[in-house]
């Protein structure tokens, strides 16, 4: 699907480009661009990342935005669970909605929105590469069989949004905190 | 891989689509972002698996240095009446130990608590759920919520609020919708609630010596007795 738009786009460079040979040829050249580029919070950047759903108390959940510029992290469980609890060895976790929306007779599902903001089509998945036992893969929260993105990527037209949850495996994983990173990938289709 | 993506992209750009620059194309995006996963033992997580002095046979638990929860009703290590040393159960008889170990809802949400019939297998190779036999089928007993105590296997009448986890080997939701009386309920725990586990063995003339292992499953229901959305 690609590779027609990159061949009409080839197509068009060779077209104009005998112009050019044809014109002046040159075997190098300089030239200085300004590129500008700005950062964003995660809820402005193209592709926009947003905690959803309420903790336990101000910013306690287990999916928190903050920071300079704003970003998201997760910790499960949330650090208003208490301090002392965690994931049993050897089990798979499935955390579909924040810990505060338990008493919410409408609970707002997914800890995360991911949206795509930019103006292409986008597929989106997660990686996760780490050296400990755990292994930690995003779901489509609507997904009634709760496939993991990067097993079944799916697709976000610009302005589409999908709210994920966290699947958390622990396998032989120590007693012990662990600070893992998670990549979030969006790849023009 | 998407490095060429991401060249072709820049290749169109130089040609001269100066617009989509300005409205926000991007080719690929990667955002790494901090998870904090903290790994308790068994005893201390969010389904709680805790073995105590106040079960009354937690003499059978054990908790393993990896901190998870396991069972044993082979080794001598389990002190019987006056110094005896108990190696195992009887054959040819059905053996009901209750009380092993407490299963207690830890997190934010009601729950329903079982074991997938599926999950139970043997070290053997020997199917242990067939209900003929050797078997084996893991019981909650003192449950908080629901009031069934209908008959259980052989007719024998349920003590003690025992219902089988399994739901005699065909899994809660056919369990309900086949028994009389038997609700969501009575798998379900409340944050804060828990019931004890316990198993029903039942021994033929045959031995049987192996490792059966099982999968407990917790999914969280909206309120105490509702169905849970994953089965």
């Amino acid at each position: 699907m690609k590779r027609r738009t990159m061949l009409s786009g080839l197509a068009t460079l060779v077209a104009s480009g005998g112009l050019i040979s044809g014109t002046g040829a040159f075997s190098s050249m300089d030239a200085q661009r300004r590129i500008s580029v700005s950062t964003a919070g995660d809820n402005q950047s193209l592709l926009a990342l947003e905690q959803v759903g309420d903790g336990t108390g101000p910013a306690f959940g287990r999916s928190v935005e903050g920071g300079t510029p704003e970003r998201v992290a997760f910790s499960f469980p949330g650090t208003g669970e208490g301090s002392n609890l965690g994931l049993g060895t050897n089990s798979v976790y499935e955390f579909d909605r924040d810990s505060g929306e338990s008493d919410d007779p409408d609970p707002t599902e997914g800890l995360l929105r991911i949206t795509n903001q930019g103006t292409q089509t986008i597929e989106i998945y997660s990686e996760h590469q780490t050296s400990s036992e755990l292994e930690i893969e995003l779901y489509d929260v609507t997904d009634a069989e709760k496939i993991a993105l990067r097993d079944k990527p799916p697709e976000l037209n610009t302005g589409d949004s999908i709210k994920v949850g966290f699947r958390i495996q622990t396998f032989d994983a120590e007693i012990q905190g662990f600070d893992e990173t998670l990549t979030i990938v969006a790849d023009a289709v | 891989m998407n490095r060429r993506k991401f060249l072709i992209g820049a290749g169109s750009l130089a040609a001269g689509s100066a617009a989509a620059m300005g409205t926000g194309a991007f080719s690929t995006v990667e955002a790494d972002r901090t998870v904090s996963v903290n790994v308790a033992s068994d005893s201390q997580a969010l389904l709680a698996l805790d073995a105590k002095t106040e079960n009354e046979n937690s003499a059978y638990a054990k908790e393993q240095s990896t901190g998870a929860i396991t069972v044993d009703i082979s080794d001598s290590n389990n002190s019987g009446f006056d110094g005896e040393d108990p190696n195992g159960v009887n054959p040819n008889a059905t053996t009901r130990i209750f009380d092993i170990f407490t299963i207690q809802n830890q997190g934010t949400q009601p729950a329903a608590v079982w074991v997938p019939p599926e999950s139970v297998s043997s070290s053997t190779g020997d199917d242990v759920t067939d209900g003929t036999g050797f078997y084996i089928d893991p019981q909650a007993t003192d449950r908080p919520n629901g009031s069934y105590s209908g008959t259980q296997y052989d007719g024998a009448t349920s003590s003690n609020g025992e219902i089988s986890l399994t739901g005699i080997y065909d899994g809660p939701q056919t369990y309900i919708d086949n028994i009389s009386g038997a609700e969501w309920n009575d798998f379900t725990l409340n944050t804060g609630q828990s019931f004890d586990f316990g198993v029903w063995i039942n021994s033929d003339d045959n031995g049987f010596s192996g490792d059966i292992s099982m999968t407990l499953k917790a999914a969280a229901v909206d309120s105490v007795g509702n169905q849970p959305d994953t089965l």
